[in-house]
């Protein structure tokens, strides 16, 4: 006679090792990744696009709120990666959180001029300073 | 000198971003190669790869702000973050300091610079290629091989023109790509773990106090650059380490 499987006199399996409840597969952490660089795109984008938009206006002295502006968005992204990534990675699904921090610490150190730098130059260049 | 690749309407594609997304690929496949090589497969890795390079990232950017001994001369972190000077070297302490940190966050017990060592040393040998290509090359030489910028290229980077001057990144390029080939060569044969990573930093922080004679960086004290003062307190640490190593290995053996 075979026991029925939750009869409380079965002796219950042990719990996994932490973490292996929750595995990290590679293609979560390259869908981090790209989530993280995508914004860090996005984020150089947006502040290099006002930038130029009003650098074109009558007063191009305010082209400089691009550059607070992209400032603002760098730290936007800085403490949105670094949470959410954490959040994740404690969480939910750990290859995604991974992913989001390796995406943004890896398009850190790829765009070191673009964005703040483009912003600044295209400044400059409205306003004569060198 | 090619500091723009190619051009995407009003965007230019820089040749240094370019070169460092490269490096940065290409030195992930290494690490992978490496770690199945040694059968380290871990899923902690993954923590201490967003360590290092989290570590790594926030280091290169901001490990330069305090260059000046008077805080008040040093720019802020605004500033710094926004156009401050990135340094490879900064970058190695925060990408070994984010590394140990997320050891003891995962609980990962073993040494990884193993695992890091010839990734490292193929994926600078690749970034550099965007130093040689965008900044400026070094001090003037009589050498044959030095590189002479027109005056456009020489007024872009701020140096001289019609002068040539010494290759400093090609130097380090080659240092890396043989220091590729030598870590492939030792690594069946250096047993004591970690020591693998701490020779070719040791090797690495020599080569780089002799090439900053050539590099043109701004000398700050009895004609040593910055990166050398930083390279002479680190040096002993890196050499102390690797000892440590070999000792401690050496008596594992014996036992």
């Amino acid at each position: 006679m075979t026991m029925p499987p939750n009869s409380g006199w079965t002796v219950p399996s042990p719990p996994p090792p932490n973490g292996q409840e929750r595995p990290i597969r590679g293609r979560k952490v390259a869908a981090g990744l790209g989530i993280a660089a995508g914004a860090q795109v996005l984020a150089i984008g947006i502040g290099v696009l006002v930038t130029i938009a009003l650098a074109s206006t009558d007063n191009s002295e305010n082209a400089l709120f691009g550059v607070y502006l992209e400032l603002l968005l760098q730290l936007v992204l800085f403490v949105a990666c670094l949470v959410i990534g954490i959040v994740w990675i404690a969480r939910r699904d750990r290859g995604l959180g991974l992913g989001i921090l390796i995406g943004w610490a890896v398009s850190v150190i790829v765009f070191p001029v673009a964005g703040i730098g483009v912003c600044i130059a295209i400044v400059n260049a409205n306003t004569g300073a060198s | 000198m090619h500091p723009v690749i190619a051009k995407l309407g009003p965007v230019a594609i820089l040749t240094h971003d370019v070169c460092v997304a490269l490096g940065i690929g290409v030195a992930a496949l290494v690490f992978l190669w490496e770690v199945r090589r040694r059968r380290a497969q871990d899923d902690r890795l993954w923590y201490v790869l967003a360590g290092a390079l989290v570590g790594g990232a926030l280091f290169a950017r901001l490990g330069t702000w305090a260059q000046h001994l008077d805080p008040r001369d040093n720019a802020t972190l605004v500033e710094q973050w926004a156009y401050g000077n990135r340094s490879i070297l900064s970058g190695l302490v925060g990408a070994y300091v984010g590394a140990i940190v997320a050891k003891k966050v995962s609980g990962y017990p073993w040494r990884t610079g193993d695992l890091f060592a010839p990734a490292v040393a193929a994926g600078m040998a690749i970034g550099r290629l965007g130093c040689l290509l965008a900044e400026p090359p070094g001090t003037p030489t009589d050498l044959p091989w030095g590189v002479t910028l027109n005056a456009a290229q020489a007024e872009a980077l701020h140096t001289v023109a019609g002068v040539p001057l010494h290759p400093s990144f090609g130097y380090e390029i080659l240092f890396h790509v043989v220091a590729f080939g030598a870590l492939l060569a030792l690594r069946t044969k250096v047993t004591a773990p970690g020591a693998l990573f701490k020779i070719y930093l040791a090797a690495y922080a020599a080569f780089r106090f002799v090439v900053e004679f050539v590099r043109g960086n701004e000398v700050v004290w009895h004609g040593l650059t910055r990166p050398q003062l930083f390279l002479l307190a680190c040096l002993p640490l890196i050499v102390a380490g690797l000892v440590s190593d070999l000792v401690r290995r050496k008596e594992a053996v014996a036992a």
